[in-house]
C-alpha cells in the first residue's frame, strides 16, 4: 500500500511539473512533498491541499469517495467513518481518527485525533474539491488545528452525476 | 410474552424495500419499491418474477416458497435476468398469505448495473454500498498492483538481457553463451545437436597498436556484423573476450559443411581488415555429440585446442576437433 501512496504522490508531482528524483519511490512521501514544495516555491501545506484536491480528480478515487455520502452534508456527517473505510481496504495506512462536531451557529468542526497538520491540509483540499463535485457552496478554513466548514448552499449547482455501478455509467 | 406488530405499507416499504406480499397461491398482493423495479410489467404471480434457482418449470416457485421452513434461505432467479440470483426468506404474517423479503447477495453489482439502482433503493441497514465500495477499491488496487508487477517484470527482463549482452557489439557475452549452451546441451531440450565455433582474430593487436582502440572497437563491431550475416536467425553469436567469439550453430553438421562456413567467415573478416593490418581469423570447431550439460567448460576447452591448432598451422584456418572417444560415432555423410 505504501507503494501506491508513493506512486500517487509521484504522479501528482509530475502533473505539477515537478520531476521527482529518480529514486522517488524509495523516499518517504513527506520528504518528496517537502522537496517539491521548495522547488515550486510554495508552502508545504498548500501543496498538500492541492494533492487533496487532485485525489478527487482521479476517477477511481473519486468514485470511492462518492460512495461515502449521497450529498456533501451527508459526506461530511459520515467523515468519521473514513478511517474505518480505509482500514476496510488496507490496514497498513496509519490514518488518525477524525472527529466531527457541530457548533450552535451551525458550523461543522473537523479535527484529527493527532492534530496532524498534514492530514488537516490534505482533508481541506479534498473537502473543497468534493464540495465542488456535489455542487455545494461552502467555506472551509483552518482554525485551532482543525477545519471549520460553513455550508451555505447545498444545492448551489448540479452535482456531478454518479452511478453506483461503474458499468451503468459507461452506458 | 409475545408482541404483535402492525406495520403500514409505507413503513414496510422503508424497512424492507425488497419485500413481497403474496397469497398462498402465489398471487402478488403488494411489493416494496425496490422489488417493484425488478418485476416485469403486469406481473401477477411469483412465477412471473422468479424461476427456481435450479430448474425452469412453472409452478415450482410457489412450491419452493411454501416448502421453506422457518430459517431456510430461499434462492430464486429473476425470470428475465437469469444471471441475477436473489436470496431471501419467508414468514407467514398471520393474516393469511406470505411475506417474503429479499437481498441481492453476490449478484449485487450485476443488479445495480441492470436496474440502475441507487443508494435510496437500499435500506440503511444493508451493506450494499459498502460491498460495492470494497469491490471497486479492490479492483483499483489490483490494477495498480498488476501495473507494478508488469513494471518489475520488464525491469527484470531488461536486467537479464543486459547481463547476457556484450555492450560493445550487442552479441551475447560469456554469461549469455553459458546460458545458451546449458539449454543446447540439455538432453530434454529441443536442440538436436549443434556445432560450436570458437573464433579468434589474427593480428588484432596491430590494429589497436597502430590505429588506436577506437579503430579496434569499430573492427570488433564489424566482425560482429560479419558473423551475424554468416549464421541463421536461430543460431547464436557471442563475444567472450577481447577478440574472441563463439558461434553456436544448431543441427547436425558435416566437417565439410563446417569448414566451408568457417572459410566464408575467414574471408568475410579479411575483407573488412583495415589496410596493411592483415586481420584474419582462426577457428576451432567442436561438435556437440558426447557432451552433456556439465561439460560446457570441457567443450569450450576442446574448441580452444582446435583453435590453437589453426593458429599453429599458420592462422586464417579452420580446424574441426575429433569426436570425443566415448561419443556414439555417427558416420558423416559424404561430401556435398
Amino acid at each position: 500500500m505504501h507503494d501506491l501512496v508513493s506512486r500517487a504522490i509521484e504522479k501528482f508531482l509530475i502533473e505539477q511539473s515537478v520531476s521527482p528524483e529518480s529514486q522517488a519511490d524509495t523516499l518517504p512521501p513527506g520528504r518528496l512533498l517537502h522537496d517539491a514544495a521548495r522547488n515550486l516555491d510554495k508552502p508545504v501545506d498548500e501543496l498538500v491541499e492541492d494533492l487533496g484536491a487532485w485525489l478527487v480528480q482521479q476517477e477511481e478515487i473519486w468514485r470511492l469517495l462518492r460512495f461515502c455520502g449521497r450529498d456533501f452534508l451527508d459526506f461530511l456527517l459520515r467523515l468519521e467513518e473514513l478511517p474505518d473505510r480505509i482500514r476496510l481496504i488496507t490496514d497498513d495506512v496509519d490514518i488518525p481518527e477524525i472527529s466531527l462536531s457541530r457548533s450552535d451557529d451551525g458550523l461543522l468542526w473537523v479535527t484529527f485525533s493527532d492534530g496532524s497538520p498534514v492530514w488537516t491540509s490534505l482533508l481541506a483540499g479534498l473537502l473543497r474539491a468534493m464540495a465542488d463535485d456535489y455542487g455545494t457552496l461552502c467555506v472551509i478554513f483552518r482554525q485551532d488545528g482543525g477545519l471549520c466548514i460553513d455550508v451555505s448552499d447545498s444545492a448551489f449547482a448540479a452535482a456531478r452525476t454518479f452511478h453506483l455501478s461503474a458499468r451503468g455509467q459507461a452506458r | 410474552m409475545t408482541h404483535a406488530l402492525t406495520l403500514g405499507q409505507a413503513a414496510l416499504d422503508r424497512m424492507m424495500p425488497m419485500h413481497l406480499c403474496i397469497a398462498d397461491c402465489g398471487l402478488i398482493h403488494f411489493a416494496g419499491p425496490t422489488m417493484r423495479k425488478l418485476m416485469p410489467p403486469g406481473a401477477q404471480g411469483v412465477e412471473d418474477i422468479f424461476v427456481e434457482a435450479r430448474g425452469i418449470a412453472t409452478g415450482h416457485v410457489i412450491a419452493a416458497i411454501r416448502a421453506a421452513e422457518p430459517g431456510d434461505r430461499l434462492a430464486l432467479r429473476l425470470r428475465h435476468h437469469r444471471q441475477l440470483m436473489l436470496r431471501g426468506h419467508v414468514v407467514a404474517p398471520g393474516f393469511g398469505g406470505l411475506l417474503l423479503n429479499f437481498g441481492f447477495g453476490v449478484s449485487l453489482s450485476d443488479a445495480v448495473a441492470t436496474f440502475g439502482l441507487t443508494e435510496g433503493d437500499f435500506a440503511p441497514t444493508e451493506l450494499a454500498l459498502e460491498l460495492m465500495f470494497l469491490q471497486e477499491a479492490n479492483r483499483a488496487i489490483q490494477q495498480e498492483l498488476a501495473r507494478f508487477n508488469r513494471h518489475l517484470m520488464l525491469a527484470r527482463q531488461d536486467a537479464e538481457r543486459e547481463a547476457h549482452t556484450d555492450a560493445l557489439t550487442g552479441l551475447l557475452n560469456r554469461r549469455g553463451l553459458q546460458a545458451v549452451m546449458r539449454n543446447a546441451l540439455d538432453p530434454k531440450g529441443d536442440m538436436q545437436g549443434f556445432a560450436l565455433v570458437h573464433l579468434d582474430l589474427d593480428n588484432f593487436k596491430q590494429v589497436n597498436d597502430r590505429l588506436g582502440h577506437g579503430a579496434g572497437d569499430r573492427l570488433l563491431e564489424n566482425v560482429a556484423r560479419v558473423l551475424g550475416r554468416a549464421v541463421r536467425s536461430r543460431d547464436h553469436v557471442a563475444r567472450i573476450g577481447g577478440d574472441e567469439f563463439v558461434l553456436i550453430l544448431g543441427g547436425s553438421w558435416t566437417c565439410q559443411a563446417l569448414t566451408a562456413i568457417g572459410m566464408r567467415i575467414v574471408q568475410g573478416i579479411e575483407a573488412i581488415s583495415p589496410e596493411d593490418c592483415a586481420v584474419s581469423a582462426s577457428l576451432g570447431i567442436v561438435l556437440s555429440a558426447g557432451y552433456g550439460p556439465d561439460s560446457i567448460d570441457q567443450m569450450l576447452n576442446d574448441a580452444d585446442v582446435a583453435l590453437y591448432r589453426s593458429k599453429r598451422a599458420g592462422k586464417g584456418r579452420v580446424s574441426v576437433a575429433p569426436l570425443p572417444v566415448d561419443a556414439a560415432v555417427k558416420p558423416l555423410p559424404g561430401p556435398r
